[in-house]
């Protein structure tokens, strides 16, 4: 039967992350959820599993912590969980997370299709999809705004700056899904009883081929507030004034 | 403290993904008494309407720990919608004293309408003194006849049947039976809607109850021994109650958190002021306590303990503190507290009610002293 596997990352919720006053965060109490973005992408397996009478699997790279994802993302749809439980996670670059999710697909039978959403909502790096593409040969379509299956060929429509582009590829392949590609639904409640009794598989580095070491290290993350420029239009009409405001508006880029 | 389980709180994340996406928009609807009954609709498909009902009754047999996690996020937004969101108290009473039959008859209208039956005990001279009605109830062959006045009755524009006290006896020491009356029968009508204070979008105002012929079938409980049950349910939403003050007091001091963490003044950041710290420092601590309290009485329940004093207890603090928190929120925020755009003023009207609807505060003093005294 095919298989449709989604990637989904496991993130802090950055509702409740807070800043210290020397501006680094403070993540002392703060949950995790599934990427917003991930959601969508969930969704859009469940609808290709549906399209490719197929079945949908999940897949991530995390930490310890990400086991609690598992039921999160099952009672979204999906018929199955992989989870790679890795401490070099909490480290990993695009290239690293590309890779043990690379690792982990070539483990899958019958994959037919690989989901991804554009970006995570931690990092938005955009570097998961075309690089699981690499690493496994795959065809990639990106920034992906609508999909449609026929039969053994994905129709995607991909949005770019101010125009649209519409692709056929043949399955199997990778896709990267932006928000719009549908409208996730709240998971019910039903689902999420039932999530618990889904198959989850675990795998450890050790069962995957990977390169798990970081090229690109994290340093530091630091909060970033914009200050006030306080600017006060004080002289002039009040058309003199709108016309001075429209400028600084234009200038900043908001209009 | 006690903690919620996994799929607790997935539980209260799929709540938590309705309330953003679905109700914060319609809550202009609400406020204008327009209740928006689509909602209602779509959490009963996401299986949110009665969750603790057993699986063969429609429900999912939760906990009621869980109801009152899902209960308080309804109520950071929006009260109205907190008393209805996920629990119906008289389907409740039903599942502990109806009979099989009568079971048959009333779960399936449950599963169609989530909110089928409210409450419908208060009378204009019979508020706290539950059993001093006027309502009566008369046997007529195999139906009763039942001839008063209800007031005060909350969601009479969503509910479709309502349980009602009336006297069915005027000699024995019991002498009040419940009997569930379905809104459309011949002889009942709707009175006055009440303009009220806060909690817009449930209307709240008077039945009228004309010789209105209801079969035996309708007659929930023992005859003559109405009131033991009316109060047995009480405890339940009476608790709801303790966690909406909860929920909305945690609204509303994250509304005032984040005008305080903007707001300047004599060039600097308001949250900087110690005056404004000690604000912040007293309604984060009123609420904790609050919740610790709900929780414990919500495990007890769980658990199969007695909750009646707890309850009370629970309410009566979370009524008080919810008063005081959202008195304090406003303060915080001044003149813009004053202001319904703001969003501030609506948690300040709402949280007054806490104190009355289900059993005053006072009410709920009696029966916590009698309880130490005894």
């Amino acid at each position: 039967m095919k298989r449709i596997v989604v990637c989904y990352k496991w993130v802090l919720d950055e509702a409740y992350i807070r800043l210290n006053a020397d501006m680094t965060l403070d993540t002392n109490q703060v949950d995790h959820k599934i990427s917003d973005y991930d959601r969508n992408a969930i969704e859009a397996g469940v609808q290709a599993a549906k399209a490719l009478e197929g079945t949908t699997m999940g897949l991530t790279f995390g930490t310890a912590e990400a086991k609690q994802s598992l039921k999160a993302a099952l009672s979204r749809g999906l018929d199955e969980s992989c989870w790679v439980n890795a401490e070099e996670a909490s480290q990993a670059d695009g290239a690293a997370t590309a890779s043990a999710l690379a690792g982990a697909i070539s483990r899958i039978e019958d994959v037919s299709l690989v989901i991804c959403a554009e970006g995570a909502s931690d990092t938005f790096a955009r570097q998961t999809a075309p690089r699981i593409g690499a690493l496994l040969d795959l065809p990639v379509v990106t920034s992906v705004c609508a999909m449609e299956l026929l039969g053994n060929t994905l129709l995607a429509t991909r949005k770019l700056k101010d125009s649209t582009e519409t692709l056929e590829v043949e399955l199997p392949c990778v896709v990267a899904v932006l928000p719009e590609v549908n409208a996730a639904p709240i998971p019910g409640l039903k689902a999420v009883l039932a999530a618990g009794k889904k198959p989850v598989t675990e795998l450890t580095p050790e069962d995957i081929e990977a390169d798990l070491s970081p090229r690109a290290k994290v340093e530091q993350v630091r909060g970033y507030v914009m200050d006030r420029k306080n600017v006060v239009l004080k002289e002039g009409s009040a058309q003199e004034k709108v016309t001075e405001l429209l400028a600084h508006l234009r200038k900043e880029g908001v209009l | 403290m006690f903690a919620l389980t996994e799929e607790q709180q997935l539980m209260v994340s799929s709540a938590k993904e309705f309330i953003e996406a679905e109700l914060k928009p319609r809550i202009p609807e609400l406020e204008a008494n327009q209740f928006p009954a689509d909602l209602i609709d779509k959490l009963h498909e996401l299986g949110f309407m009665n969750m603790m009902l057993p699986e063969e009754y429609g429900g999912l047999g939760e906990r009621m720990t869980t109801h009152m996690a899902i209960v308080e996020e309804f109520a950071k937004v929006n009260l109205t919608m907190a008393i209805v969101a996920n629990q119906n108290m008289v389907g409740e009473l039903l599942l502990d004293f109806a009979t099989e039959e009568q079971k048959k008859l009333f779960f399936p209208k449950y599963s169609e309408d989530g909110n089928w039956a409210g409450f419908g005990f208060t009378e204009p001279t019979a508020g706290s003194d539950a059993g001093g009605i006027q309502t009566t109830a008369v046997k007529d062959g195999d139906d009763w006849i039942i001839n008063g006045q209800k007031t005060f009755i909350s969601y009479i524009n969503i509910c479709s049947a309502f349980l009602v006290s009336a006297k069915t006896n005027e000699t024995d020491e019991g002498g009040i039976s419940l009997f569930l009356v379905e809104k459309d029968l011949p002889g009942v009508e709707v009175g006055s809607i009440f303009h009220k204070l806060g909690m817009h979008g449930s209307e709240t105002g008077e039945l009228f109850f004309k010789d209105v012929r209801v079969p035996s079938i309708y007659m929930i409980g023992t005859e003559n021994w109405g009131l033991p049950l009316v109060l047995k349910v009480l405890d339940e939403a009476r608790l709801a109650i303790a966690m909406c003050g909860v929920g909305m007091a945690q609204g509303a001091l994250d509304i005032a958190k984040a005008f305080v963490k903007e707001r300047e003044q004599f060039g600097r950041k308001i949250k900087s002021f110690q005056g404004i710290k000690w604000y912040i420092a007293e309604m984060e601590t009123k609420i904790s306590a609050a919740r610790a309290l709900v929780y414990d009485v919500a495990n007890d329940y769980d658990n199969g303990r007695l909750i009646t004093v707890g309850t009370a207890k629970a309410k009566l603090f979370s009524a008080q503190m919810c008063m005081e928190v959202t008195d304090m929120a406003i303060q915080l925020c001044g003149g813009y507290g004053l202001v319904d755009d703001f969003g501030l003023e609506r948690y300040f009207r709402d949280a007054k009610i806490l104190s009355i609807t289900e059993g005053t505060s006072e009410i709920m003093k009696v029966l916590i002293a009698q309880d130490a005294l005894r």
